[in-house]
């Protein structure tokens, strides 16, 4: 297992602990879309990275990209029945917060 | 008395039927998302074909971009029009957004193919959501 795919498994359980934590009862059905959700955002969001660190795209069009990810996730919680849209909101800002720190450094701009 | 006994009745209703907090199945909706889901897998395929192609330019795809928020525009008044769509109207306001920050990027132009990938992959995300629950609509009012 690569040094990035421990980071991003690392992060992924940090970021499905915080969405847990707002979800409560309602875990249980959304985890297996949620992680997958979770995990394919944080490949994109380490592409995005990578495409930063090889000089081929401004902060702003990380800004464009990471938006682009953010209302994946977005809708992913809103297909569940019964989450509401406060809930849903709540659960992307607990599990984007989760994540910030490790992401913002790797971007090397504080973005999310 | 009477009163009583219509309270108890409309109780009795209530605990029978449930309340829906959310939309019933609006079929043109769900073949209008799924049109919309095609024409956005067609773009993808066709961007990776002729990336770096004077085809693939900005200005040469500025009609998908006016036709896909168009689409989702309509859809989102149709939305409104319709009750308990709240979350319908959230998701499609996402691929709104989702749609209008690919368009800005690609004005910006794209350096390279790993680009298209990463929004390819979110945009199937969003679409997959947003089809997961018109089927569950949908499979509610078969039941």
């Amino acid at each position: 297992m690569g040094k990035s795919t421990m980071v991003i498994e690392d992060l992924l359980k940090q970021m499905l602990e915080a969405a847990k934590t707002v979800l409560k009862t309602q875990w249980k059905l959304v985890k297996p879309m949620a992680e997958l959700q979770l995990r394919s955002t944080l490949i994109n969001l380490e592409l995005i990275a990578e495409l930063k660190l090889k000089g081929k795209i401004s902060k702003e069009q990380a800004a464009l990209h990471i938006e682009i990810q953010k209302q994946s996730i977005r809708t992913t919680l809103l297909s569940f029945e019964g989450i509401g849209i406060v809930a849903a909101e709540k659960t992307l800002n607990a599990a984007l917060g989760a994540a910030r720190t490790v992401v913002n450094k790797g971007l090397g701009w504080k973005i999310i | 008395m009477r009163i009583f006994f219509i309270l108890l009745l409309s109780l009795n209703l209530n605990s029978c039927v449930g309340v829906r907090l959310i939309q019933e199945y609006d079929s043109v909706s769900d073949n209008k998302i799924n049109a919309l889901q095609e024409r956005t897998s067609k773009f993808f395929v066709k961007a990776d074909r002729q990336f770096g192609l004077p085809e693939f330019s900005y200005q040469k795809q500025v009609d998908f971009y006016d036709d896909i928020q168009t689409d989702i525009n309509v859809l989102l008044v149709r939305s409104r029009a319709i009750q308990k769509t709240r979350i319908s109207q959230e998701q499609l306001s996402a691929l709104l957004i989702q749609f209008k920050s690919l368009e800005e990027l690609h004005k910006k132009g794209f350096k390279t193919r790993e680009e298209l990938y990463i929004i390819q992959s979110a945009l199937e995300n969003s679409f997959t959501a947003i089809l997961q629950l018109q089927m569950s609509l949908k499979n509610r009012n078969t039941n």
